[in-house]
């Protein structure tokens, strides 16, 4: 008779072989994606759970209708792996208007003609046919607008940058803090379409156009206010900004990166808080810079209310302007944070609101804005008069020597609430700036 | 005989060694000044530099001279120095270019060049020394008559130069506009971006309608049959003037100084002022003059409006804008009460100072002969600057159409054989 003895290591292969076996059969087999490479982390937003951000894996299949947020970079190939998806922010500051970070959602293609279907929900990503033969298709969906892209032959690339902005000035529904908000406030939202190599056909509101890189129509433009542009713009070559990085944006690459890539083995907080103690200003602003991308506005505030860093408040108040104009319905979550969370009265709340938005041309032809600016120096609150002081030095160039400091002393405010009073009496517009040369085109 | 020779001897060997003393004594004296100043060479006129050149230093300093350069800083006039002036060498006079065989650099120069320190007392030295003197007198004639000659082609090009210094300042006045013309363009600029849909601000701060009342009274008065826009008087009612040259705005005041306060400022310092406006309104009236008394107490009370405005910066019930809605006024009652304070207050009340005019022609004609501008407009008076705005342009466009060259619309039509139309006009028959 022959016994059967099961070892030990006969026991673990086996447990090995089920948990794969169930792993493989938990895995969902119409993933639209998978997460192939990140210089960094990709962060996927789990609302329910905490904490809301999670890193996800390299190599790991990701799932439809989740925000995602590259940090720094990522690369998604589509689950047919015909098109490559890389989200990128502008760390080197080269394109005219910031990104700051790349979030997207991928869904499932609604037909089998498509590669790839994502909502690009903001920043900039690449998008690359990596077929070996024929063109890769694309659905791009952005602020509400549908685009559909033909990238013709393997190695095809385009570009493309989703950019919202509020137009500067007093929300009229600040006016009565009992109705602060309006649902169709909506930012300008802008979406920048860029041929980087090969040739595209895009096809939008019923139009078919033909695209292709430089030198040639390489270039389109669609806004929420104006819609698409007619036609697409040629240009000759690429512009500056889609140029190879020099050395030095490499290096600060690299470092951004390598800071980033934590994020893959220590929770958020966590990161978030080491960054933000560290002796470095660039790694408390890019705290701040991931504060907004993940919609921690408790840090976002905190920084904003930071004493001894006034270049983490001046980034503060660019990343909560950013956010505000991610879309519309970002001001009452902002306004409802305040008043429940800070604990501000509607008063306040709208203000503070008032001052993230600035201020509209004619209102800053009006002497009256100006002391009241320079009043508002002198307020109780850190956060206030930093974003007093985010408008002033940036509305009135000739003030940049006068010394002031938001978390000074009184004594050093007040002297230099004295020195703007003399630049600017009452009643007066401030000096207009001096043109010393030709404006540069 | 030979003790006396001896003796003699002796004494002629100590004298010749004196003598051969004191000239070792006198000689590197000189040697050992320089170029043009004592204590050492200077720029290129150092010992070398007349070794080298066989020029005395009073040559060298002649022939400068002679180009009008003064080393010393003399003012001996003319050009040139005289042969026998005592100035010609700073260490002392009695030199002289013919002094025979002296040049102190090449002997006591330290940095021998192959010269011979030896001082050889040989009579056929002195033939060649004299030799050298007149050598060197017929070059110094010579460097002088070319230094003469160089300095009458200084001059010469001095004045060459002066003439086209002029000529240019001629050309540059001949081509550089006025002040007035300045002025005039400065106007047609600020009147052409009043006429093209300025900003609000613009409109409501006066700017625009002032820019457009210069430049409509020039228009009308080369063209005063244009047909005349009509304007609403009850707008019209709400514009806001002033005198030229005043910051006065007394349009808060025009309701006999009874005001529509925001509620940020309503409080005692309020109810204190609406009691004392229309008092000072009413002594401008009656006397053509504010009441100094209630003008003292209305400033006090304002001092105190602004001070408590100031405080409201950190209250929780204000927002920015309020704050700003408030400044406004305040800024708006402080132009009135500069009003009330001007010479001519009287006429803020008595219908001179107003805007007047069945149409755009007459108000324009109106404000001009009594020195009248558009002041700021008052909180509730934006959309009456705005129609007026519109009334005046329309106006201007008037004017244009009755009379094209007026048109100041800035474009240009182009014709040339160039372009398309000129290529199909030369075609036709």
């Amino acid at each position: 008779m022959r016994i059967t003895v099961f070892r030990p290591w006969h026991v673990s292969l086996v447990a090995m072989l089920v948990c794969q076996a169930v792993g493989l059969a938990a895995q969902p087999s119409d993933a639209p994606a998978k997460l192939t490479a990140s210089g960094g982390a990709l962060l996927q937003h789990s609302p329910g759970s905490s904490p809301p951000w999670k890193a996800v894996k390299l190599g790991s299949p990701l799932p439809g209708d989740t925000l995602l947020i590259a940090v720094p970079e990522a690369d998604i190939d589509s689950a047919n792996g015909a098109v490559r998806l890389r989200m990128i922010a502008d760390l080197a500051r080269r394109l005219p208007e910031p990104v700051y970070e790349s979030a997207v959602l991928l869904h499932k293609p609604t037909n089998k003609d498509i590669d790839l279907e994502v909502t690009l929900d903001r920043g900039l990503i690449i998008l690359l046919n990596q077929k070996d033969k024929g063109p890769a298709a694309v659905r791009l969906h952005a602020g509400g607008h549908v685009w559909d892209l033909l990238l013709e032959q393997p190695d095809t690339r385009v570009a493309l940058a989703l950019i919202g902005r509020h137009a500067a000035g007093l929300r009229p529904y600040i006016q009565d803090p009992s109705k602060p908000f309006k649902p169709d406030d909506h930012p300008t939202l802008d979406l920048y379409l860029l041929v980087l190599k090969g040739e595209i056909e895009l096809t939008t509101a019923g139009k078919c156009l033909a695209m292709n890189a430089p030198p040639g129509p390489a270039a389109f433009h669609w806004s929420n206010i104006d819609g698409d542009d007619s036609s697409p713009r040629k240009l000759d070559e690429l512009p500056d900004f889609a140029k190879p990085p020099t050395p030095d944006e490499l290096k600060l690459a690299a470092q951004i990166l390598a800071r980033a890539k934590t994020l893959n083995f220590l929770p958020i907080d966590k990161v978030l808080d080491e960054a933000r103690k560290s002796s470095e200003a660039r790694s408390r602003m890019a705290a701040v810079t991931l504060m907004g991308a993940t919609d921690d506005l408790d840090g976002l505030f905190a920084a904003l209310n930071d004493p001894a860093h006034p270049e983490v408040r001046d980034h503060a108040a660019v990343i909560f302007r950013h956010w505000l104009g991610r879309k519309a319905g970002q001001d009452e979550i902002l306004y409802k944070y305040l008043t429940e969370k800070q604990r501000l009265t509607p008063a306040q709340a709208g203000g503070f609101i008032q001052l993230l938005h600035g201020f509209s041309e004619a209102e800053r032809e009006t002497p009256e804005l100006y002391s009241t600016l320079i009043s508002y120096l002198k307020h109780d609150k850190l956060p206030v008069r930093e974003l007093v002081r985010f408008h002033l030095y940036r509305l009135v160039p000739a003030g940049k020597d006068i010394p002031f400091d938001a978390a000074g002393s009184p004594e050093s405010r007040a002297a230099a609430i004295k020195k703007w009073k003399e630049l600017i009496p009452d009643g007066s517009l401030p000096p207009k700036p001096k043109v010393s040369e030709p404006a540069k085109p | 005989m030979r003790s006396y020779f001896n003796e003699h001897l002796r004494r002629f060997t100590v004298i010749l060694a004196l003598a051969s003393l004191g000239l070792f004594i006198v000689l590197p004296a000189y040697g050992q000044r320089g170029g043009f100043g004592r204590g050492g060479s200077r720029g290129g006129f150092g010992p070398g530099y007349y070794r080298n050149t066989g020029y005395t230093p009073a040559q060298v300093r002649n022939t400068y001279a002679a180009m009008g350069y003064r080393p010393y800083g003399l003012t001996t006039p003319g050009y040139g120095y005289g042969y026998n002036s005592a100035y010609w060498w700073p260490y002392g006079g009695g030199y002289s270019p013919y002094y025979s065989g002296y040049y102190p650099y090449s002997w006591y120069y330290p940095y021998n060049y192959g010269v011979n320190y030896n001082i050889s007392y040989n009579p056929s030295e002195y033939l060649e020394g004299a030799a050298s003197v007149y050598n060197a007198q017929g070059n110094f004639l010579v460097k002088k008559a070319e230094a003469e000659k160089l300095q009458a082609e200084a001059r010469s090009a001095q004045l060459e130069n002066q003439r086209k210094a002029f000529d240019q300042a001629l050309y540059e006045r001949e081509h550089t506009p006025t002040a007035a013309e300045i002025r005039q363009k400065e106007l047609d600029d600020a009147y052409r971006r009043s006429m093209a849909d300025p900003p609000i601000s613009l409109i409501i701060s006066g700017q625009a309608l002032n820019d457009l009342l210069i430049g409509l009274a020039q228009k009308l008065q080369s063209n005063p049959s244009a047909p005349q826009v009509p304007l609403d008087q009850s707008q019209l009612r709400q514009i806001s003037v002033t005198t030229t040259g005043e910051r006065a705005n007394a349009g808060l005041l025009q309701q006999g100084g009874k005001l529509d306060w925001p509620v940020l400022l309503r409080g005692p310092q309020q109810r204190k002022l609406d009691e004392l406006l229309p008092a000072a309104v009413n002594s401008v009236v009656m006397r053509g003059a504010v009441d100094p008394r209630i003008m003292d107490q209305i400033n006090d009370e304002l001092d105190k409006l602004t001070d408590h405005l100031d405080s409201q910066v950190n209250s929780g019930e204000i927002t920015p804008n309020q704050h700003i809605q408030a400044n406004r006024f305040l800024n708006n009652l402080k132009s009135a009460l500069r009003a009330l304070r001007a010479p001519n207050a009287a006429d803020y009340f008595n219908g001179k100072n107003m805007a007047k005019g069945d149409s755009v022609p007459e108000l324009v004609s109106y404000m001009m002969q009594n020195n009248l501008r558009f002041a700021p407009a008052m909180n509730s008076q934006d959309d009456a600057y705005v129609n007026l705005h519109r009334a005046m342009v329309a106006q201007a466009m008037q004017i244009d159409h009755t009379n094209p060259s007026t048109s100041g619309s800035g474009f240009r039509v182009r014709v040339g054989p160039n372009l398309p139309e000129a290529q199909e006009a030369a075609k036709k028959p």
